[in-house]
């Protein structure tokens, strides 16, 4: 098991002040079968109004606030503690081994609406031609869904290039596909994508990465900043995250804060705001591990 | 034929077409209940059927109705247009269609109630998951709670037609924010006074009877028990395809027209901010979409909504009218499930049918619809909003093909219909006096009314249309009908229902509650205008002098006073070298092609401000402006004769306009930022003038031109004769306070303005007060003759100093009262991209979005 303390520090400094704003976050961790959330919590500067939090539609946490002064600096500071467990090695090997074709008619008879809305389409993630085509070589008639999937995983990390630089912007996913290169969002949707035009269910997770590997390990890409992956539902097992930008399956290094369809039902932090003027934006993210000795259970927040 | 004419009255160009239902011929006979109708056309002179259609079209652009088809301010709108004559509807048809569209609003409350709430329909597979959890109307943020007044779409609009059998049949559903009863008020009132005679004979059910209905479902929402509401209706501006409606509605429904920016939620509750602060508002009558409702909890991608609005609909702090949410229920994507979704939700059988509808995402529809598609017209299953309907019959080949693949690869996406031909009804042919026959469908409307609902007796009739929505329709130059009910015969006589609104406070300056954004406008409105006439004056003076023998001797002036024009960004390239040239420039900035730097491109700007500002502006005003700003829509003048009447006209018209915003509006706030508009920007425009015309070396002819400009030429001869000298005309036009031309003048007025305006209780004096007092003392104390001495420099530095503070003064006015009511931004979202909220960018991936 390992323990992390997050912080997620967004600072935006404008050039003229902002009279009023909205927000809402999604900056909390959430409890899982294997994470559970020891404290969390979440100051902004200057003072807020309105505030009131509750799970969306998701089960993620969600805060709504208000800036009611006059400011010229927000800044939202989200703070936790986290335990995640090891990945389950016994649970992945005993996975059914269904093939997929089975498992996307299994998903469209589905009793489950949770399950069976993630096989259609989403704001940002539409099922198209083009991704079931990109997707087919990984799916061959018969292969188990989940080695399809690893497979899956493998290639979107081979074939796509992790650029930063190119994408400043969100870009649709239609140009991520065409320029093969994007973020991590990017490459999350794109697995979505692909999945979901074979008729399957996939999730969009957001969360981040322990920032400083433990000696002899390599840091993992996506490690400044809020991290993002993909699930898909197993019949018969349930969901099973996958990394496509690392290409690794989601072990104790990844803390999960929200699902949702696409990034538009996460988004960790979205405003309106009147006023203001050029703003320059700052996010400082930091995974640290507690060692176990320190973070005695019961420890409340600093 | 000729039996034809001679019971219908006025010829009747060409047969109904085969197997269409007619509604007016009946075995080449009027139908029982057209009886009167052809009464009233066979004792019609051809001539005055054609006075009628005169007198309905010029009452319709007296009010200037107007659908504005591409969401454009800039005047491509459409004008409104009506048939002179109603189409007549059978009582007893009438009762069996009104029976079927109140069960069909009950069900799709129903239907919306249960899928944001119990979802039986899911749950017992009424409907397939995809057409709800795959539904982008859904809105997950909606779930969970109950909007005050529990899930209730309360105003309602339903689009039907008759099939050849006479049977009626629903298109389409609109349970958002339904547009059309508007045009169907205007289309009555346009229609009933000129044929009141056949009006009364019918007895025709009144319409204000439903729109006392809709103010009483405004009135229970009001979740404040013990104080009045306050209700405004928001609409998405001019760029909303019916913003004439939105305005029409609201005058006639006595609330107040906002648009997003003018609320803002604070503590989830809703404010509209005004002059004198913001004020709480209890019920939004709301003319936008869900999804352009609240950027931060609906939909990302626009900021034209109110952020936080769901958040104080959730808490009950406010009622939305319709709640959030209910755009879901009139997705196509539900009406072949609409039968079995009645049995479930409401134990009954559907009376009123649909169009034959498939959902393309249930593989045996698909099938059937590929089977035949050229019997269906295909259209998008979520979204019913942007009208678009192809019809594969009419495709050639390789596009068909191209929606084949498209239905084969995204068949959630799509819905296929079966469109009946249409039952069709004669209209008065414009320009001619014979009547042909159109293609007919209705809008109806509907509100909610305890338990069940009220269908407003009458419709919109929209003839020659596509049958499902009324864009379209409108952009193919579609008329529109009246739609007459007659009373049942055992109806008691009909009371004319009073509008006004009960327990109306008396003394009540409601100038206090105008929302800022108005007085902005209004603002603007009144620098554009007094703009215009400065840009007018200066052209004028320009094309006269040009236009004389003695050109060349005027040639200083036009170079200053085009130097002017181009300070004021209306020239853009240079005068020219000959008077040839120079002509061609001046005229070219009359009315030339580029807009934003012409005259017409001013008034242009007036006329989208006036728009914006209408609720404010008198009839008479209104009539005034809108002749003034299509005076140079006309045809192009290139002669300077031609261009001297026009400059002529548009200036008498500006005068018209400021004497009727004088005598005919009320002294709010709004007539003050009217005047400060107009003030400001004439004295900042007077000074403009003397810094560019009185350069050291000025001319007789400059001072002359400056004067002409000014409009104080006959000021200063009946002072000072015909000497001209600098200092007395500096003084005239600077310093003089009882010339109303003057900028001291201007100074004195915006001074007391400011003074009357609210201010914050802590300054003793406002930020915009100070700048004016340095200014009037600075033009007090001047010694102008000394000021004009020398080599200039002491007038330049006293006209620099003058245009400083009035640049001031103007930031000043804005930030200090128009600030907080800036239309909100979105933050960019703070993770390891930068997304502007996903601002327009859609996935590029579906096939529509090419």
């Amino acid at each position: 098991m390992n323990r992390y303390i997050v912080s997620h520090l967004t600072r935006y400094e404008y050039e003229a002040p902002v009279l009023y704003s909205h927000h809402a976050a999604r900056l909390r961790p959430r409890a899982l079968p294997w994470q559970s959330v020891q404290w969390s919590t979440l100051e902004v500067s200057p003072g807020i109004v309105g505030q009131h939090a509750r799970a969306d539609y998701f089960g993620n946490e969600c805060d709504f606030f208000e800036v009611a002064v006059e400011y010229d600096c927000l800044e939202v500071r989200a703070r936790s503690e986290v335990s995640v467990c090891p990945p389950l090695k016994v649970a992945l090997d005993s996975t059914p081994r269904i093939p997929w074709e089975q498992a996307a008619s299994k998903v469209r008879a589905s009793e489950l609406l949770s399950v069976a809305e993630l096989s259609f389409d989403s704001p940002l993630v539409r099922r198209h031609s083009m991704l079931r085509s990109y997707a087919e070589p990984s799916f061959p008639p018969g292969r188990a869904l989940w080695d399809a999937v690893v497979d899956l995983n493998e290639r979107i990390h081979r074939e796509f290039r992790y650029d930063p630089a190119s994408t400043h912007v969100s870009m649709p996913l239609g140009q991520a596909m065409r320029q093969r290169s994007g973020v991590c969002q990017d490459f999350a949707h794109v697995a979505i994508g692909c999945l979901r035009s074979l008729g399957l269910s996939a999730r969009y997770v957001s969360g981040y990465l322990e920032t400083r590997p433990p000696p002899g390990q390599p840091r993992l890409v996506g490690a400044d900043a809020s991290h993002a992956w993909a699930g898909v539902y197993v019949p018969g097992y349930g969901w099973l995250d996958f990394d496509p930008t690392n290409a690794v399956l989601p072990e104790s290094r990844h803390v999960t804060v929200a699902f949702g369809r696409d990034f538009s039902d996460v988004s960790p932090l979205k405003g309106t705001w009147v006023g203001g003027s050029n703003h320059a934006l700052t996010v400082a993210v930091d995974v640290e591990p507690v060692p176990p000795q320190v973070a005695a259970p019961g420890v409340t927040p600093p | 034929m000729l039996a034809i004419q001679n019971s219908s009255g006025l010829p009747l160009g060409g047969a109904a077409p085969a197997g269409a239902y007619d509604e007016y011929l009946a075995q080449q006979v009027p139908r029982p209940h057209q009886a009167p109708l052809a009464d009233f056309l066979r004792a019609l002179p051809p001539r005055d059927a054609h006075r009628l259609a005169g007198r309905t079209r010029r009452r319709i652009a007296e009010q200037e109705v107007t659908f504005n088809i591409l969401g454009d301010p800039e005047g491509k709108n459409r004008p409104w247009a009506v048939d002179p004559l109603p189409l007549v509807l059978p009582r007893a048809d009438w009762d069996t269609l009104a029976a079927g569209l109140r069960q069909r609003a009950r069900l799709l409350t129903a239907l919306y109630a249960d899928l944001y709430g119990d979802r039986r329909l899911l749950r017992e597979r009424v409907v397939p998951a995809e057409t709800v959890m795959g539904n982008p109307a859904l809105y997950r943020n909606c779930l969970g709670w109950s909007p005050r007044g529990g899930h209730q779409i309360y105003l309602q609009a339903c689009d039907v037609a008759r099939d050849p059998s006479g049977a009626f049949r629903v298109f389409s559903h609109r349970t958002a924010s339904p547009t059309g009863f508007g045009y169907a008020l205007q289309n009555r009132l346009a229609i009933s006074g000129s044929l009141q005679g056949l009006f009364e004979e019918y007895r025709v059910e009144r319409l204000g009877s439903f729109f006392s209905a809709i103010r009483h479902c405004v009135e229970q929402l009001n979740p404040r028990q013990n104080a009045p509401g306050r209700v405004v209706v928001l609409s998405a501006g001019l760029t909303d395809e019916s913003s004439f409606e939105h305005a029409y509605l609201t005058r006639y429904l006595g609330y107040e027209l906002v648009e997003g920016r003018d609320l803002t939620v604070r503590d989830r509750t809703v404010y509209l901010k005004t002059l004198s602060g913001l004020q709480r508002v209890d019920v939004v009558l709301r003319r936008i979409h869900d999804q352009q409702a609240d950027p931060l909890a609906l939909r990302d991608n626009w900021l034209s909504g109110v952020s936080g609005l769901a958040s104080a609909a959730e808490a009950g702090n406010v009622a939305l009218l319709n709640p959030l949410g209910s755009a879901i229920a009139e997705c196509p994507v539900f009406k072949p499930y609409l039968s079995a979704a009645c049995r479930c939700l409401l134990g009954e059988d559907l009376e009123l049918p649909s169009v034959e509808t498939r959902w393309c995402g249930d593989p045996a529809a698909l099938q059937e619809v590929l089977a035949s598609l050229n019997q269906w017209v295909i259209k998008p299953a979520f979204e019913d909003r942007q009208g678009r309907v192809v019809r594969p019959a009419l495709l050639a080949q390789a596009e068909r093909a191209q929606w084949v693949e498209r239905l084969l690869s995204s068949p959630h996406g799509y819905v296929a219909e079966q469109w009946p031909e249409l039952s069709v009804s004669p209209v008065l042919a414009e320009c001619s006096s014979e009547l042909i026959y159109q293609t007919l469908a209705l809008r109806m409307f509907l509100c909610r009314q305890g338990n069940d609902y009220s269908v407003m007796p009458g419709a919109l009739a929209r003839m020659g249309a596509a049958p499902d929505g009324m864009f379209l329709a409108v952009a193919d130059e579609g008329l529109s009908k009246d739609v007459w009910v007659p009373a049942s015969a055992e109806a008691p006589p009909q009371e004319d229902v009073s509008l006004a609104m009960p327990n109306l406070r008396v003394g009540l300056r409601r100038g206090l509650d105008v929302p800022s954004r108005l007085l902005d406008d209004t603002y603007w409105l009144g620098r554009y205008l007094e703009r215009s006439e400065s840009i007018a004056r200066l052209l004028r003076c320009a094309i006269e002098r040009i236009s004389s023998d003695t050109a060349v001797d005027a040639w200083p002036l036009l170079t200053a006073i085009w130097k002017v024009l181009q300070s004021m960004e209306v020239a853009s390239s240079g005068l020219g070298n000959t008077p040839a040239e120079a002509t061609s420039q001046l005229l070219n900035s009359l009315r030339g092609d580029k807009d934003r730097s012409t005259l017409r491109g001013q008034l242009r700007s007036v006329h989208g401000l006036a728009t914006r500002t209408r609720s404010r502006l008198s009839r008479d005003a209104w009539n005034v402006l809108h002749r003034l700003t299509s005076l140079l829509e006309q045809d192009a003048t290139t002669s300077v004769p031609g261009a001297l009447e026009q400059l002529d006209e548009v200036i008498r018209f500006l005068a018209a306009m400021r004497g009727s915003a004088c005598d005919n509006v009320v002294r709010s706030h709004a007539w003050t930022f009217l005047d400060m508009g107009c003030r400001v920007e004439r004295a900042t425009h007077t000074v403009g003038l003397l810094r560019n015309l009185l350069r050291p070396g000025a001319l007789r002819l400059h001072m002359e031109g400056l004067l002409d400009v000014a409009d104080s030429l006959l000021a200063y001869r009946s002072r000072y004769l015909s000497s001209l000298q600098i200092a007395p005309v500096v003084d005239l036009l600077l310093t003089d306070d009882t010339n109303p031309r003057s900028v001291a003048f201007q100074v004195a007025e915006l001074n007391r303005h400011v003074q009357s305006l609210p201010r914050d209780a802590m300054a003793v004096r406002s930020r915009p007060e100070k700048r004016m007092i340095a200014l009037q003392s600075l033009l007090l104390t001047v010694d102008v003759p000394q000021a004009c001495s020398g080599d200039g420099s002491n007038l330049r530095a006293l006209l620099e100093d003058a245009t400083e503070l009035l640049w001031q003064f103007s930031d000043d006015v804005s930030r200090v009262w128009f600030s907080h009511w800036l239309p909100p931004r979105a933050v960019s979202a703070p993770s390891w991209i930068n997304e502007e909220l996903e601002a327009s960018q859609s996935p590029q991936l579906s096939p529509e979005s090419r």
